[in-house]
């Protein structure tokens, strides 16, 4: 058992006072003066001209510093509200173009550089042609990050990952992905760890469009910015599966959006890996059919249930009951 | 005037301020006024050096002229020891001060009804569980059978949906309830933006059928942010025109705030207003436009669109599946709220009919809903009895009970108050704190994430660090972050005097609870010896129940005005 109540407590981090340094302590900005720049605050490049990193970088900072808002200082507290609306605000002046073109100017001066001619030296930003999109997953469902070329995007539970996913399943770093040429490269950090794309473990895979990637009980779907989406209609309604009552486990609820697949099973490779020896190692599968969900019984021992009738194939309404081993899941589809 | 019949209210203790209501027969609910002819009661409260407490308006109005003896805005300080600062020389809790508020609504209540027979408060959704223990204590201390705490957000849809029922109801027969019952499922986004608080909600209401889907939002974000923002704006002009700084005493301080405030009002209406305010002799009359208090501000509004757009993220939602956006809370007047949600979701938001008042609406029908379940629930237990055994005393009085409802409440509204379900999520993920040997550090492991829908329950098994280990300390917390320092400590439980001779790996089985109302519950047993041992949660801060019973009749001494 690796998680261990803490009778001895180890050495904890100092706690925060009103005069720690909370741009470096809690959002890993390097030392420098403060408060800092808008770019170094959201961890971006100077100048970054993709509004969607932008985005990406105000949505992991806050969620990096919201924790802490209630903390028991009061004097803590209010540097903290500070900081939360240093990130607000850069959100309002970086994502709006007039805003953004002023600050930097000003910012270009204040740093002696010139900016049109960093911009122009570098090379052409190039529009991102792909983008992740988390399509199953305990949280962060539907969050969709546009991948930038020329840099490496870290996926992993540190919340200090370009692309942080909240599990214990997940290794602080788990996989990266690199840019090769127009190609993009996943590689699983650790072989101790479980990556899978298309429903097999991989080191390394280059990635093709509508590829998807298992990890941690995470479904990433790899797909070309731009490409016709499909028509909502089509789609079933995101789905939510909670567990109501069972042996505790680390994630007890699994979400989805069409066109997701979601394997339930006592076995590390599965989406949602559910520790019950009751369970086969492969034991249903929930999946989109049409516009619809349906569950579908692998030819489990133990068998499948829905609103207590044993089923090989059903389809799922809000508010459905499946058992499943010693699990009752409820259904919970939003509109 | 005669007195309606005794029953439940509903009250909405704000940081700024509070409203109390009940239910009228028809379904209306009913804002009780002060005696003073006020629907909302500011939440302030004055202590006289003789100890007499003023509550109010005219505590209110003392505020600028003896500052030192006026405390406001204690909501925000709920969970903690002590209101930030002395009132009159004296430290106090902000429970006794929240149930000096309380006494004084309760008061105005039995100017109307014959009796209070209980009472829901109402809470941020945002709130954790320290809070709302203490939300409950202030009404235990203040005299009132607390019935419920319900979540803001989830009243005020409530009260919205309810509405809805009525003015579709027409002649409001059983059938007309029965269509608008079935009308399509829709999801409404709640942005209520209060005096000091902020909770944005997305519920899904299909029929009778309320379904909390996610909640967030910011614990001290509110309107008196936006009046410290004017008396920054003020107070830098004042100091560089006369070179003094109204800041450093508190009655120019709370003087300016008060017009200030007032200043915020009128922008909701004018382009601009002036504030003028005087400090050692030295006087200040200057110009604010809409455009600048919304610039002065503008950081704040970030926060909360933030916020509200990472609550959909978090929810699986997008603006296109959102029906409804309704704004609460009296903070939601100002334009630039109504603006900054109409931008981001392509919908004309609705202004909820009295903002500042619907809130204790909700709560006051859901106060009647569950002294109606009650009593059915009396009744209906009376008849199954009834087979076994002659009339008991009991069912006359359920009996009763049951005619008295009938007679307080008209048979629609009784129909549409009994067939509401509600489905609340829970503002705060609970975990524990525990050594990772993987990160090798101590982290927060979540047990129940924060969404989940109330009542939840999850029982975790640990295993003893060490061979005859003798007790087991677990710390209980709240909060999403696996950083133990940015999450809230609010509890621990101890397991002492276990067996000796256990082996390294003991089982000790922990049971977390949350309740319906977000309240939470941890026990904990030592499997391998089948002894249980119990487990108690303490709150740093919390009152015992006998200093609930304590201060109770130290308040019911006071006599509030």
């Amino acid at each position: 058992m690796s998680n261990k109540p803490n009778a001895n407590p180890a050495q904890p981090a100092p706690d925060l006072s009103p005069d720690t340094d909370l741009y470096a302590e809690l959002l890993q900005i390097p030392p420098g003066p403060r408060p800092p720049h808008l770019y170094q605050l959201l961890g971006i490049e100077l100048f970054c001209p993709h509004p969607e990193e932008i985005e990406r970088a105000v949505r992991a900072q806050f969620r990096k510093i919201k924790p802490y808002e209630e903390h028991p200082d009061i004097k803590v507290r209010e540097r903290i509200q500070d900081v939360m609306s240093h990130i607000a605000t850069a959100r309002t002046v970086l994502r709006d173009p007039e805003q953004k073109q002023r600050y930097d100017e000003v910012l270009a001066t204040r740093l002696k550089v010139n900016r049109d001619e960093m911009l122009l030296s570098r090379p052409a930003a190039r529009i991102p042609e792909f983008a992740l999109t988390v399509i199953a997953g305990p949280a962060r469902v539907g969050a969709r990050w546009s991948l930038v070329p020329d840099r490496r995007f870290t996926i992993g539970s540190d919340p200090h990952c370009v692309l942080p996913l909240p599990s214990s399943r997940l290794r602080g770093v788990h996989a990266q992905l690199e840019c090769a040429g127009s190609d993009w490269m996943l590689r699983n950090a650790d072989p101790g760890f479980v990556t899978l794309v298309n429903d097999e473990r991989r080191r390394e895979f280059l990635l093709k469009e509508g590829d998807h990637i298992d990890l941690g009980g995470y479904r990433l779907h790899f797909e070309r910015i731009g490409a016709g989406q499909p028509d909502p209609k089509s789609l079933p309604a995101p789905l939510s599966l909670v567990i109501r009552e069972g042996p505790s486990i680390p994630e007890p609820v699994m979400n989805a959006v069409g066109p997701a697949s979601i394997l339930i099973g006592n076995c590390e490779t599965a989406l949602w890996q559910l520790l019950d020896p009751r369970l086969s190692l492969h034991h249903a599968r929930v999946s989109a059919s049409g516009a619809v969900w349906q569950i579908e019984d692998l030819k489990s021992t133990t068998g499948t249930f829905v609103n207590g009738e044993r089923i090989t194939r059903e389809l799922l309404h809000h508010r459905d009951q499946i058992s499943i081993g010693h699990f009752q899941i409820q259904v919970r589809l939003r509109r | 005037m005669a007195l309606q019949d005794a029953r439940p209210v509903g009250i909405d203790l704000g940081t700024t301020f509070s409203a109390i209501a009940y239910l009228g027969p028809n379904g209306q609910p009913r804002t009780i006024v002060s005696a003073t002819g006020k629907e909302t009661t500011p939440s302030v409260v004055l202590i006289r050096p003789d100890r007499s407490v003023i509550v109010g308006e005219d505590a209110l109005a003392e505020r600028s002229n003896t500052p030192d003896l006026v405390a406001v805005n204690f909501k925000r300080d709920m969970g903690e020891r002590f209101y930030r600062e002395p009132v009159g020389g004296r430290q106090f809790s902000p429970e006794a001060l929240s149930a000096l508020v309380l006494k004084k609504l309760a008061r105005d209540a039995r100017a109307v009804l014959s009796d209070v027979t209980g009472a829901v408060i109402t809470v941020p959704a945002y709130f954790g569980d320290a809070k709302r223990k203490a939300t409950q204590d202030a009404g235990k201390i203040a005299g009132l059978n607390v019935l419920d705490i319900i979540n803001e957000p989830t009243a005020a849809a409530l009260a919205n949906a309810f509405r809805q029922y009525l003015a579709y109801g027409g002649d409001r027969t059983r059938l007309e309830i029965a269509r608008i019952a079935t009308r399509a499922p829709s999801t409404t986004l709640i942005f209520d933006l209060g005096g000091g608080t902020f909770d944005v909600t997305i519920i899904r209401i299909d029929s009778n059928d309320f379904e909390v889907v996610a909640t967030g939002g910011e614990v001290r974000l509110g309107g008196v942010d936006f009046d410290q923002r004017i008396l920054n704006y003020f107070c830098d002009e004042f100091h560089r025109r006369h070179g003094v700084d109204p800041r450093d005493t508190p009655e120019s301080k709370e003087k300016i705030r008060a017009r200030c405030e007032q200043a915020k009002i009128v922008l909701s209406d004018e382009m601009q207003t002036t504030i003028s305010g005087e400090h050692l002799g030295r006087q200040l009359t200057y110009p604010i436009t809409r455009a600048r208090f919304d610039s002065i501000t503008a950081d704040l509004l970030a926060r909360a669109q933030l916020s509200t757009e990472m609550l959909l993220e978090d929810a699986l939602l997008t603006w296109d599946k959102i029906d409804d956006v309704l704004l609460v809370g009296g903070s939601s007047r100002m334009p630039c709220v109504a603006q900054m949600l109409e931008k981001i979701s392509g919908k004309q938001p609705d202004m909820a009919i009295a903002p500042d008042q619907i809130v204790a609406h909700g709560a006051a029908i859901h106060a009647a809903i569950l002294q109606m379940a009650d009593s059915a629930a009396v009744v209906a237990a009376d008849q199954s009895r009834r087979l076994e055994s002659p009339a008991a005393p009991q069912e006359a009085y359920a009996q009763r009970e049951e005619e008295r409802m009938q007679a307080i409440f008209d048979e629609p509204v009784r129909q549409a108050a009994m067939s509401v379900k509600m489905t609340d999520v829970n503002s705060h993920a609970l975990g524990v704190i525990v050594r990772s040997s993987r990160e090798k550090r101590t982290v927060n492991s979540v047990i129940i994430p924060k969404n989940t829908p109330l009542p939840a329950s999850r029982i975790k098994v640990f295993g003893t660090e060490a061979k005859n280990q003798r007790q087991v300390r677990i710390r209980v917390v709240e909060g999403d972050s696996r950083d133990p320092r940015g999450c809230t400590q609010i509890g621990e439980c101890m397991i002492k005097s276990l067996p000796k001779g256990l082996p390294k790996g003991a089982p000790v089985e922990v049971s977390f609870k949350y309740d319906k109302s977000g309240r939470i519950h941890v026990r904990a047993v030592e499997l391998s010896s089948r002894l249980s041992a119990d487990v108690e949660l303490h709150r740093e801060y919390g009152f015992e129940q006998a200093d609930v019973e304590k201060l109770a009749d130290a308040v019911a001494e006071i006599d509030v005005e």
